[in-house]
């Protein structure tokens, strides 16, 4: 298990394009809670989850998640 | 509720129940415990909670195979599922750390003892686990 953090901009991309984690995940194939998990920082997730996510939000990986300054 | 959704809630809360039971059965093997216990109580929780004990073994362990772990799980199932299954390692060390700390210390009967690692390192991890499965913060 890791420690690190992958910083992420989902709530406010997912605000603009109107849809709640409930969707999203359902888009994404995988369960809100792991959405709420990722867009809190609480779970980082693996390079094909993180591309679909970005996929469904019509964004790019590189958008999406940063790491954070050190 | 997506089906995804509906089937971890549903199976994360068929864990709890596993896990405590067990727990609960093994807390009635205990000599003090028992004194306070009907025979016929016995005789009901006993079978009960093996049967439940057996399928949490199974759900549990379902999603090791391929075909249900893609229909059943995503990635944070298989984290927080790593993660009992540490606790469960690390907790199992530090209770026969303790057994044997009180084993030499005191005349508790072996099988009390072991029967109290069963309950920390078996029912403990199972229970986080599904704990670890219902946490789901509110739709922001």
């Amino acid at each position: 298990m890791t420690n690190e953090r992958l910083h992420n901009t989902m709530k406010v991309r997912r605000a603009e394009k109107g849809i709640t984690q409930a969707q999203l995940a359902e888009q994404t194939g995988v369960t809100r809670k792991t959405i709420n998990s990722v867009e809190n920082g609480i779970f980082v997730p693996s390079a094909v989850l993180a591309l679909k996510i970005a996929r469904a939000l019509e964004t790019t990986f590189d958008t999406l998640f940063s790491l954070p300054e050190t | 509720m997506s089906t995804i959704n509906q089937i971890s809630r549903g199976r994360a809360g068929f864990l709890l129940l596993l896990g405590i039971a067990f727990a609960a059965w093994q807390l009635t093997e205990f000599h003090h415990v028992q004194e306070k216990l009907s025979g016929s109580a016995f005789s009901m929780i006993g079978p009960m909670a093996l049967t439940l004990l057996t399928l949490a073994v199974v759900a549990l362990l379902t999603p090791i195979f391929a075909r249900p772990r893609m229909s059943t799980e995503d990635e944070l199932t298989r984290q927080n599922r790593r993660r009992a299954f540490t606790w469960g390692y690390c907790l199992m060390i530090g209770a026969n750390l303790i057994a044997l700390f009180v084993a030499s210390n005191t005349t508790v009967p072996a099988h009390d003892l072991l029967r109290a690692m069963l309950i920390v390192g078996l029912s403990l991890p199972i229970i986080g686990f599904a704990l670890m499965e219902r946490a789901v913060p509110d739709d922001e």
